[in-house]
Parts: structure tokens; C-alpha cells; sequence
């Protein structure tokens, strides 16, 4: 893949995860804490299983920056909290299963990806409110981020096989 | 051959259980130990104001803008923020000692306890 092609292919991945975001946030879920189904984070997890791990990291930052024109500092500071702390342990997640030579188990590169999100999320919230009883809410956002890592895996599953049709994977192995 | 991937396996489904397990435990055990709350620890910025919760009422704090908390049967609650995403408001009432309400744009967050064991609230709710 050339650069131009590469970026190209990043930029419009970054517009899919934003809308995808976006479309997510303007749907009133009634759920205590702004609990959201993460769906968008299936593009980074793409972006990672198939480009690497820094255009990974690199969209998601991305991505807040989206936030921040959206919903400002406070929303951007969590959102880049917890994009970036996800990124890092599905990375870490990936890594394990490659150097263990197994391949890799979707669910679990998901529901870590979903559980450190919201921790991630957590750890930004009680820096900005100044307030370690912010600690009270970590079970049910665990919880609720392996229910959202189940979910955006069993998408993973459902489109993995139709991405290797296109022989995405192929072009992606070469890279790294 | 090889396909690459797996969707998951048993050792990684008993961790995810695992994890769930405990995180519930931690959820249902501080409700059941801690009794109910007597104050509220309301935080706004860098000033921490105590709410008596046997008083029932609405009321405004001078250093929370114009955020409205209302008292009711022993619980707490914020009843109206200027906050964008209304996260807090649509927290409820908490009334058993331990639990909090944050509202991170307006760096608010209300916690409520027991008063006796004021110091030991934090323990009890990472149980």
C-alpha cells in the first residue's frame, strides 16, 4: 500500500469512527453514567488487527480531537483517556497472543479494549472532578464494558470474515 | 489452515467471568454491609460543603452555580445541572452510605455516608 493510499485509507477510517460516534451519541440511552455500547471502537480495533498498532493509536487520538470540537475539554479529556488506554491494552492483548503464537481471541482484544476504555474514562473523570470517590463507580463500569466488548466483538466476528474476502488482512501482514 | 483468529476460548471466557464475578461482588457486597447514609459530601471545585440528608428539601449552593440538589426520604440527588450531558442528573438518588454522584464538567461530585465512619466510607466501597 503506498502512503498516499495509506493515509487516505486512515483519514476515511477516522470519519467512519467519528459518525459512528457521533450517530451513537445522539441516541438517549437511559442508563446511569453516559453508558454507550462503544461501537466505534470496533474501526480502531480494524485499525489495529489489520494496519498496526500506531495508525491505531493515531485514530483515536484523532477521535477526540472530534470530541473536543463536539463537546469540549472536559469531554475530550476523557475520551482521549480512555481511547488511549484501550489502544494500548488491545495492543498489549494482541502482543500476548502473538508471542504466545496462539492466534487471537476477538472477545478478549474486545472486552479489554471495552473494560480499560471505561477505566481509562474513570481515571480522567476523577482527575477533572478532584474527587477519588469517583472509585465507587469502577464494578459497574467494568461490567459495562465487558457487555460493550462482547458486543463490539460479536461485530468484529461477524465482519472479520468479509474483510479477509478483500484481502485486507494479506496486504496488512505484509506491512508488519 | 490457520485462520488467524478465534472468537473465544474457554481459558479466555473463565477470565472475562472471572472479572465479571468479582465486579459484581464488589457491586452487591458494600450495598448489603453499609447501612444508610446520614450526610452528603457535596464537592464543587476546590470547597467541600456536608448536606444533612433528614432534611428534605430542594436547595442551591453558592459555590455549585446554579446546580439544584434536592433531599428526599434520607437520599440525594441533583436535580438540575447546566452540565451538557445531564450524566449526574440521570443518577438518581443514592442514599446507602458510599455512593457518589460525579458531575465531571462542573466538577461536582456528592457522596453520601454513614457520619460515624466518615474515614472509612472509601474502604467500604472498594469492599
Amino acid at each position: 500500500m503506498g502512503k498516499s493510499r495509506y493515509i487516505a485509507k486512515i483519514g476515511i477510517l477516522l470519519a467512519l469512527a467519528s459518525a459512528i460516534q457521533f450517530l451513537e451519541s445522539m441516541i438517549p440511552i437511559p442508563l446511569p453514567l453516559g453508558v454507550k455500547p462503544g461501537i466505534s471502537s470496533v474501526v480502531i480495533m480494524y485499525i489495529l488487527m489489520f494496519m498496526g498498532f500506531r495508525p491505531a493509536l493515531v485514530t483515536a487520538v484523532l477521535k477526540s480531537g472530534f470530541v473536543f470540537a463536539v463537546r469540549g475539554f472536559s469531554a475530550f479529556c476523557m475520551s482521549v483517556s480512555g481511547g488511549v488506554l484501550s489502544v494500548l491494552m488491545m495492543g498489549l492483548c494482541l502482543l500476548i497472543f502473538r508471542r504466545t503464537s496462539k492466534d487471537m481471541g476477538i472477545l478478549a482484544v474486545s472486552v479489554t479494549g471495552g473494560v480499560f476504555h471505561n477505566i481509562g474514562q474513570l481515571a480522567a473523570a476523577s482527575v477533572i472532578a478532584g474527587s477519588i470517590y469517583t472509585i465507587s463507580y469502577l464494578p459497574v463500569l467494568v461490567i459495562a464494558g465487558i457487555i460493550s466488548g462482547i458486543f463490539t466483538g460479536t461485530i468484529m466476528r461477524i465482519l472479520l470474515p468479509h474483510l479477509e474476502r478483500k484481502n485486507v488482512y494479506k496486504s496488512s501482514s505484509e506491512r508488519s | 489452515m490457520n485462520k488467524g483468529y478465534h472468537f473465544v476460548s474457554l481459558k479466555e471466557l473463565l477470565i472475562i467471568s472471572g472479572v465479571l464475578i468479582v465486579s459484581a461482588a464488589a457491586i452487591v457486597i458494600p450495598e448489603l454491609v453499609s447501612g444508610d447514609a446520614e450526610i452528603a459530601v457535596i464537592q464543587c471545585g476546590d470547597s467541600v460543603i456536608t448536606a444533612d440528608l433528614s432534611q428534605s428539601g430542594e436547595f442551591t449552593l453558592e459555590e455549585c452555580g446554579s446546580t439544584v440538589f434536592e433531599i428526599s426520604d434520607g437520599k440525594i440527588r441533583i436535580k438540575e445541572s447546566v452540565c451538557p450531558d445531564k450524566i449526574c442528573e440521570r443518577t438518581g438518588f443514592i442514599g446507602s452510605a458510599g455512593q457518589s454522584i460525579i458531575c465531571v464538567p462542573e466538577r461536582i461530585s456528592v457522596t453520601v455516608t454513614s457520619g460515624s465512619d466518615k474515614s472509612d466510607s472509601a474502604d467500604a466501597v472498594v469492599g
